[in-house]
This record gives C-alpha cells, structure tokens and sequence, in this order.
C-alpha cells in the first residue's frame, strides 16, 4: 500500500474504524502514520467526525426498527432452508432430474436465457452508473464511434462501440472505478441511455461472444430498467435505461439497422 | 445478520443515512422499508454474504433517495481540507438536525460519503462500491463534505450571532 493510497483510505474511515481498526484500516493507519502532518489531521479528523456522528444519531422509531429486524430476518431465511431440504435423498433425485433438464433447456436455447457468467455483476454496475450526478461527466457533443481518443486521454484504452451504435449522439461521458476495474461510461440523450463500455474478464462479466446482446430487466416494480450486454473481444458494451425487454430489444434492433 | 444488536445497529444507521438524504421521516422510513423489500426479493434465491448485503441495501436507499430528487445544494468547497481546525465550537453547539441539514444539503456524493464514514456501518471497500467511486474519489468527496458542513454551520452560526 503506497502512501497516498493509505491517507486516502484513512480519510474515509469512520469513528469507530479509527478506534477499533480491522486490517485494512491498521495497515492503512501504519502507513499514513510515517508523516507527523497526516497523525495531526487524523486526531483532528476523529475528534470532529465523532462529535457529527454521536450528534446524528437519532432515535429510530421502535415499530420501524421492529418492522425492520422482521424483514432483515427474511433476507437470510432461504440459504438456511435450502441447507435443510438438501438433506432429503427423494429431494435429491427430483433436483438432479431437474437439473438435467436445465443443462439440455440451456444447451438448446443459449440466447434465450438472461443467465450469463457475471449478470449480477453486470446488474451491480448498471446500478452504480444510474446514481450518477450530472456533476461527475464532462458534457461534450459528439458520436459514440469518436469517444475512443476523449477515453484513452482519460486513462481508458479500449473504448468501442457496435458499429450500429457509433452513430449515437453523447452529450457527457466519465471513467470511474467500479470494483477496482476502470468503466467507460456516456450520457445518450435517445431513451435517455447509457452506454457502457468494460473489460470483460477482469469484472468477471461474460455475456458470449455470439455478438448477440443478452437483455436483463433489473430496479424497481415503479422505476423499471432494462439492461442490454454484448461482447467484442475483451470488452464489453452494454446499454441500459428505464424501461422493460420489449423496448430494449426494439432499440437494438434500430441501433443495428442504422 | 445473527447478532441482535448488532442487527439493530445496522438497521439504524441504514434510517438515518436515508433520514439524512431525505431530511423527512415519513419518506426516509419508506425508502429503507421499499429498500429492503427490494433487496429481499432480489436475494431471495441466491445466498449473499451479510456485508454485500449490507452493502446493497445502501446502495438501493441511496438510489431511492436520489431519485426522490432531494439532492444536495451547498456547493462543495473547492479544497479537499476535511475539517477546519477551529471548527469544533461549531459543531458542539450545532443541534442534530442542524448538523443533519447541513449534510443533506451538501453535493453528492461527497453527502452520501460523509454520511456513510460517520454512521461507519460499512467498510471503505463497501463504500466504493456503493458510490462507484475510487478510494482516491472517495477520500476527496469526504473530505469536501467535511469543509462544506463545516463552512455551512459557521454561516448558520454567524448568522445567529
């Protein structure tokens, strides 16, 4: 861990961190700690960060919490009762049978399924891009086929898009780090789009490379998103904006004509 | 989630983070209510470990809050200082809801970064993936935050006199 890795992680950690560290933390704190500037700021850091927080600790209404702690229960009820039932020899066999099924449903229809190696890493990222602020792209006016240099001068090397796609107006593009893995990502004013492009391998996201896109529904009953992935090479590019299958594969299909 | 109070302390901070991006109960206990029923139905047929659940319930608030178009209005200071060596006095006579509105009106996402360090439920490689941001982007958007809640209360003090 270099220096300014270590104070950039420092920064970030929380009262409780800095009192009771865990490896990361210790590490990041050992390093940081070489420089008598950085051991100052910390103390002051802890000592006002501790203040806010005892501050916003406010109360939680007890049928909220209670309510809470009833709905939290459930999100690790089905890995236990799975462990159970897999116990049951007859549950075996119908699995296994089941199973089987699958294998051959999955080796006949490939491109009918959503199931990809990474779809929920590909979720992950589709909804770390939609919080984006307006604030974190650089607005410019250009197509999706002439962002290659705009990226490469950003630190991204790879930026490319389906030739029916290049011809898609951007109005604002960033690089951010998601999971450690640099994303290129740009504003689409059409069905107020993004477009994503990544490496494939290294976010472990590996939609085939049939060159036909895999569409995935994802977010919320009321705010409903669609997401498109496809493969070329060593990346990925996938578009995603609010709305269901049907208009996703609507839209690559007019991306594909033009 | 097994440990009962620790559980507790979870679920609290997951409804002050919304209460502090939303500044209104009412909506703050929805998000974290829709939030969890979301995250619930998504992971109901696969096996999460806790922290990547935990971190996926304030990634579904954030994103909840967000599109509540309650977004902050105080722009960040433009140097990355942290807290202001004299800026004790003001944050020990602020009340909570001041230091809470001071924050909910602070930039995204340095809002949601500071929020997240100080209710410090998830780990720092938690927080990059729940703002897509870098360690580096996310010591800076801290760091602003802090100057800018800081700037926000000596005004407020200044202007109460």
């Amino acid at each position: 861990m270099n220096f300014k890795n270590a104070c950039a992680i420092v920064k970030c950690l929380g009262p409780g961190q800095l009192e009771d560290p865990d490896r990361l933390a210790r590490a990041a704190l050992k390093v940081a700690s070489k420089s008598k500037e950085i051991g100052a700021a910390v103390e002051n850091q802890k000592s006002l960060d501790t203040i806010a927080a005892e501050k916003i600790a406010v109360a939680v209404p007890d049928d909220l919490l209670s309510t809470m702690r009833e709905i939290g229960e459930k999100l690790g009820e089905p890995a236990a009762r799975s462990s159970a039932t897999f116990r049951n020899p007859a549950f075996l066999v119908v699995a296994l049978a089941f199973l089987a099924m699958v294998a051959l449903v999955v080796w006949l229809t490939p491109s009918q399924l959503d199931g990809f190696p990474g779809v929920d890493e590909a979720v992950l990222l589709a909804e770390a891009g939609d919080v984006s602020q307006p604030s974190q792209f650089e607005a410019l006016s250009a197509t999706a086929g002439t962002l290659g240099d705009w990226f490469v001068m950003q630190g991204f090397d790879g930026f490319q898009v389906p030739s029916g796609f290049a011809t898609h107006s951007v109005v604002g593009v960033r690089v951010f780090d998601f999971e450690g893995v640099k994303v290129a990502m740009a504003v689409v004013p059409e069905n107020r789009s993004f477009f994503y492009v990544f490496p494939s391998l290294q976010l472990g996201i590996a939609p085939g490379e049939s060159g036909s896109s895999r569409i995935v529904e994802y977010g919320p009953e009321s705010a409903p998103r669609v997401l498109g992935i496809s493969q070329f090479g060593d990346f990925c590019f996938m578009v995603t904006f609010e709305g269901d299958r049907r208009m996703m594969e609507r839209f690559i299909r007019a991306s594909e004509a033009r | 989630m097994s440990n009962e109070s620790a559980e507790s302390e979870f679920f609290a901070s997951l409804y002050r983070f919304a209460w502090i991006l939303l500044l209104r109960e009412d909506m703050a206990r929805k998000v974290v209510l829709d939030a969890l029923g979301e995250v619930h139905v998504r992971t109901s047929h696969s096996h999460e470990d806790a922290e990547r659940t935990q971190a996926r319930l304030f990634q579904v608030v954030r994103q909840r809050a967000l599109k509540a178009n309650v977004a902050g209005t105080t722009p960040m200071a433009s140097a990355s200082s942290g807290w202001p060596i004299d800026a004790e006095p003001y944050l020990t006579a602020a009340s909570a809801s001041e230091i809470a509105a001071a924050l909910h009106r602070t930039d995204e996402p340095g809002r949601s970064a500071l929020a997240l360090v100080l209710l410090d439920a998830v780990e720092v490689e938690s927080m990059e993936k729940i703002l897509g941001l870098s360690i580096t982007q996310l010591a800076e958007a801290t760091d602003r935050a802090r100057a800018a809640v800081a700037q926000a209360l000596r005004t407020s003090a200044e202007v109460k006199g």
